[in-house]
């Protein structure tokens, strides 16, 4: 894996790239500049009222803005995405390069552990904790960055296995360096293109567990909404209101598709090299 | 003369109940002698290697005596190790990309054995730096040390390579098929830079390799190993003119043909 190497990806990863900033735009941005608050109703308007110029998406049931439930939805969503990826990366890369850097038996049993967590029914566990402590979002963030830290942590062991090998960490050892300056110096930077184009397919599988959730009525609670909760309210109302089903679906759904392309090309551009 | 590096009886096993892959190794090294250890794929070599350096894989049993310069290297902790092994013996690995970091500028991975071993810092270092590079015959010295290992050719690296092992002034250099992965003339040039260097710093050498070719060209003796255990040891003229093992000369036969 050269340092400068162009990034070869193809047009479609990059198409999936600049939809998924145009989102992320109109997600952060949007809410700021629309008219209408996402829980306010609009008593001028028609309840459930047809996509319009005043309401572009239409407005559901109870006569809220659509448009403006999608992105501030869309703001949950891909928050919870990127936090709970963040945690999963860092203590998965932590854990992973620790367990294949020291090998023998310690890895032996670091890696055992991980195989009895995945045998954790972890939807249930995760919805026995939100039974338990509440629907706090941060609660979301914990359990969904618990669940997807295995994953990264198998193949960031995997991988730090191989570098261990390598000349220049075993030169490293050689010149006595300490084993923690060698993983933060030698190990993490070298697997780092990796970990990313990982990371990038975990953002769409924990969108995904967090809208599976906010349909269930487990995740996030009114007046904050997230794409899943939104799909759940417009499943409700699918004959009257079609529209506030189908965009915060749409979005949802190029979303995740945008990232699993993007996610995949990545990983397919990290295994050429 | 008294041994710089000696081995007894090396027996590697790569877990508790597993079979030999080093069995009853022993050998010594003079100062400033070079020894070639030479063997098919999996004869043991690199492990014995590895066992020396103190790098065996995790979880692997080394028994036996590895003494150098006077002490013993086996059972010390990784710390009496990394003083002893770190400053006085060099290493230089198979591949010559793979030595190498991807990640780092030459310059950034010179200075970092230098600031480990506190041998140099800051201006000083540059120096050294420099100077290493100098002897390893790399020209344009200050461009090399900014570029990262994928800008510089095979040899270059390689090179580089050993100026990285050369940086805490060695007694003993230990290439594990240092050549191999380089086309015959790159490879006949460091050959040339290994012998020069020999003479010039009264490096020890402890030259492994499958090409008894490459070892003729270094070492006055010469170890053949194989399956673990040596078969022959001799001057290499010894071992052309009457090779006891037949393996020995089936390696010849390999060579000359």
């Amino acid at each position: 894996m050269s340092a400068s190497a162009p990034l070869r990806l193809g047009a479609s990863a990059w198409i999936a790239l600049g939809l998924l900033l145009l989102i992320a735009l109109a997600v952060v941005v949007g809410p700021w500049l629309s008219p209408h608050a996402p829980d306010a109703i609009d008593f001028a308007a028609e309840w459930g009222s047809a996509p319009d110029r005043r309401h572009w998406f239409g407005t559901d049931s109870l006569g809220r803005d659509v448009f403006a439930r999608t992105l501030a939805g869309g703001r949950v969503s891909l928050l919870v995405g990127l936090v709970a990826t963040v945690v999963a990366v860092l203590v998965g890369l932590a854990y992973g390069a620790l367990a294949g850097y020291l090998g023998g038996r310690v890895d032996q049993w670091m890696m055992r552990a991980v195989d009895v967590l995945y045998a954790l029914p972890f939807m249930f566990i995760v919805i026995l904790l939100m039974v338990a402590f509440g629907r706090e979002l941060i609660l979301i963030f914990v359990a969904i960055g618990l669940v997807n830290w295995l994953d990264m942590a198998r193949i960031v062991r995997g991988q730090t296995l191989t570098l261990r090998t390598r000349g220049f960490v075993l030169a490293a050892q050689l010149y006595g360096m300490p084993a923690a300056a060698v993983l933060r110096r030698h190990i993490v930077p070298n697997l780092a293109a990796t970990v990313v184009a990982y990371a990038t397919l975990t953002v769409p599988q924990v969108i995904l567990i967090e809208s599976f959730l906010s349909f269930l009525g487990l995740g996030v609670t009114e007046p904050a909404v997230s794409w899943g909760s939104l799909i759940d309210d417009g499943a409700r109302d699918m004959e009257v209101t079609p529209w506030a089903l189908a965009f915060p679906t749409a979005f949802l759904t190029v979303t995740l598709l945008c990232l699993n392309l993007l996610g995949e090309r990545l990983r397919d551009a990290v295994q050429r090299t | 003369m008294s041994a710089l590096l000696q081995v007894q009886d090396l027996v590697v096993r790569l877990g508790r109940d597993a079979p030999a892959v080093v069995d009853g190794v022993s050998f010594e090294l003079a100062a400033g002698e070079a020894l070639g250890l030479v063997g098919e794929s999996g004869s043991g070599k690199s492990q014995t290697a590895l066992a020396v350096l103190g790098l065996s894989p995790r979880g692997a049993r080394v028994e036996g005596r590895i003494v150098f310069d006077g002490r013993p290297l086996l059972g010390l902790s990784e710390r009496a190790l990394a003083r002893v092994r770190g400053r006085r013996i060099g290493a230089v690995f198979q591949n010559p990309l793979a030595s190498l970091d991807p990640h780092l500028r030459i310059g950034t991975q010179l200075r970092e054995v230098l600031a480990v071993h506190r041998v140099a810092t800051g201006a000083a270092a540059r120096a050294e730096c420099l100077r290493l590079l100098d002897a390893v015959r790399i020209a344009d010295a200050p461009r090399v040390l900014r570029q990262y290992p994928h800008e510089l050719s095979g040899g270059q690296c390689q090179r580089a390579a050993i100026a990285i092992a050369l940086a805490c002034r060695p007694q003993l250099l230990l290439a594990d098929e240092p050549t191999t992965a380089l086309d015959v003339t790159t490879q006949a040039q460091l050959l040339d830079l290994l012998r020069q260097l020999r003479r010039e710093l009264g490096l020890a050498l402890l030259l492994i390799s499958h090409d008894l070719g490459v070892v003729a060209e270094l070492c006055e003796r010469v170890l053949v190993m194989r399956a673990g255990a040596v078969v022959e040891q001799g001057s290499v003229a010894q071992l052309r003119a009457a090779p006891r093992a037949a393996y020995t000369a089936a390696l010849l036969a390999a060579h000359d043909g």
